[in-house]
């Protein structure tokens, strides 16, 4: 049931910070004459890197091997760690602080990511620890099977 | 009987409890640093501006929010306000807003001094940077996104950045200081591109604002009436009287902040004493046996206090982390928000508020089962297994 709460967790955060990229916390909106900063070119690798987190997510839910959601929830990793260092590292933002990038988008992202990012690490540790053992979470399968 | 459900209900609790006390501590602690850095950052007694300038709301923005803003008035008036009596020091300095457009790199306020007069950006520049600020070289505020040896451009002129300042948490943050003659070039650039409109006053013969340090033996309200009253057309404010405003809504949020954390915390303890009594009750035949196989009423009572503890230092760590990272990631939007100054605390004031609040929570979930501890500690083994 703590694999199922968890799985559905980060389902949750994944789709907020796909969502939230694009309208709750979004980048700096258009210059005056019409172009884009780069700033929005981070928030959309942001929305797209939450589509991903996502597709995962729902893989997550819906695999019972232990193993496999392990494998899934360790790809969700680095992902997470991706979109952490996306806003201000990998792409960077408007020079002033007080921007809507930096003040807003930036802090939001970095909260989700690392958010996913932990739980992506407990997720995985918990499925590992079932996986090795030959045991399966009654809850996970619906039922109980054991392996000799 | 493991119940996950329960566990993490009671972790929650205590994750709540640390992110508010650890959260509403520094909040108070960032808006109160935030007025000290405000206070020593203003620097003077007075600050002479325009008239029309303070009757704007853009004006308080500016200072304490850092929102880009200009006003002017001839020069005239610093000689004017030095033959002022109780007049101390004095100097002019120039305010201009670069705007977020293809003339400029960055919308920002750009302050101009007079090194030779100066008393309060140089004092503060001198820690960062010894060398005098050259013809067309600044120096940038923290919440600027640039280097040393960067350049920004300004209506068409090249600026160099010389160095980068230490977070105040005031409006000097978002600003960009050089000397008199940098500054005027860049006026000069700025009227040639028809962006700004001087009015009446002459663009060689503008200053924005004189800051007045009053002499000793003078109070700094007789001076500032005085000068209220033969200076046409200029208002002097008193910096006290801003920090004052600044300071009255500091103590205000502080006190809601207090009281916020104080019901939570009682609330908490209060959910957690029923709470951990509730599970002693639900597990009283687990704890009979367990009495049965041998352990002592003290044992007992300690299984059930370390578990309490153990819950308790988890959730209070998830919640300090998540609040300590929460408050350093939106400090920017949180000062834009209250529109105060902001400087949330770093380094080892931090760690000790983390511990503290970490103890704070852990004391309260100690507390809470303690109570259930004892509970179970005095209950009749014999008579609890006899029950159906």
């Amino acid at each position: 049931m703590v694999k199922r709460i968890l799985s559905l967790i980060l389902l949750i955060a994944s789709a907020f910070l796909t969502l939230g990229a694009k309208w709750v916390f979004p980048a700096c909106s258009a210059a005056e004459d019409g172009s884009f900063m780069s700033c929005h070119w981070a928030g959309q690798a942001v929305i797209g890197a939450g589509a991903v987190l996502n597709v995962l997510s729902v893989l997550l839910l819906v695999f019972r091997d232990g193993g496999k959601r392990c494998g899934i929830a360790a790809a969700m990793v680095p992902v997470a760690l991706y979109v952490v260092l996306l806003p201000g590292t990998l792409i960077p933002l408007c020079m002033m602080a007080g921007m809507q990038c930096r003040s807003v988008m930036r802090p939001a992202v970095m909260l989700l990511g690392i958010l996913i990012l932990a739980i992506a690490l407990i997720t995985a540790f918990l499925n590992a620890r079932s996986g090795d053992n030959g045991r399966f979470d009654k809850s996970a399968s619906g039922g109980s099977r054991q392996t000799v | 009987m493991r119940s996950p459900g329960r566990t993490i209900a009671l972790g929650c609790l205590s994750v709540l409890l640390s992110f508010s006390i650890l959260g509403g501590s520094l909040a108070v602690l960032g808006l109160r640093s935030g007025l000290s850095s405000l206070e020593e950052r203003l620097g003077a007694d007075i600050m002479v501006v325009p008239y029309e300038a303070t009757t704007k709301s853009s004006f308080s923005n500016l200072i304490l929010q850092g929102s880009p803003g200009y006003f002017y008035m001839d020069s005239s008036i610093l000689d004017e306000v030095k033959e002022i009596e109780g007049v101390g020091d004095a100097s002019e300095q120039f305010f201009l807003a670069s705007a977020s457009a293809g003339c400029c790199s960055v919308a920002v306020q750009i302050i101009g001094f007079n090194p030779d007069t100066d008393f309060t950006i140089q004092p503060w520049i001198s820690g960062k940077y010894t060398d005098k600020l050259g013809y067309m070289d600044i120096v940038a505020g923290h919440s600027l996104n640039v280097s040393v040896g960067d350049t920004l451009t300004f209506y068409g002129s090249t600026c160099r950045v010389s160095a980068k300042m230490d977070e105040t948490g005031t409006y000097l943050d978002a600003s960009v200081y050089g000397d008199e003659d940098t500054i005027k070039t860049l006026i000069a650039s700025a009227l040639e591109k028809q962006i700004y409109d001087f009015g009446d006053v002459d663009p060689d013969r503008v200053v924005s604002s004189v800051l007045v340090n009053v002499a000793d033996g003078y109070s700094v309200e007789d001076v500032a009436g005085q000068i209220n009253l033969y200076c046409d057309g200029v208002s002097a404010v008193q910096t006290q009287s801003l920090v004052s405003e600044v300071s009255s809504g500091i103590g205000s949020v502080s006190g809601v902040i207090g009281a916020l954390i104080a019901v939570i915390w009682a609330l908490a303890l209060l959910i957690q004493i029923l709470a951990f009594v509730m599970i002693s009750n639900e597990r009283k035949k687990e704890f009979a046996v367990i009495r049965l196989l041998g352990a002592s009423r003290r044992r007992l009572a300690g299984i059930v206090l370390k578990e309490g503890m153990i819950i308790s230092l988890v959730g209070a760590f998830a919640g300090g982390g998540i609040s300590a990272l929460a408050l350093c990631l939106f400090s920017g939007w949180i000062e834009s928000s209250l529109g105060l100054p902001f400087l949330p605390p770093r380094g080892g004031m931090m760690a000790a508020l983390f511990v503290c609040a970490i103890a704070l929570s852990v004391l309260t979930g100690a507390i809470a089962s303690g109570v259930s501890a004892m509970r179970v500690s005095r209950a009749d083994t014999a008579f609890i297994l006899r029950e159906k």
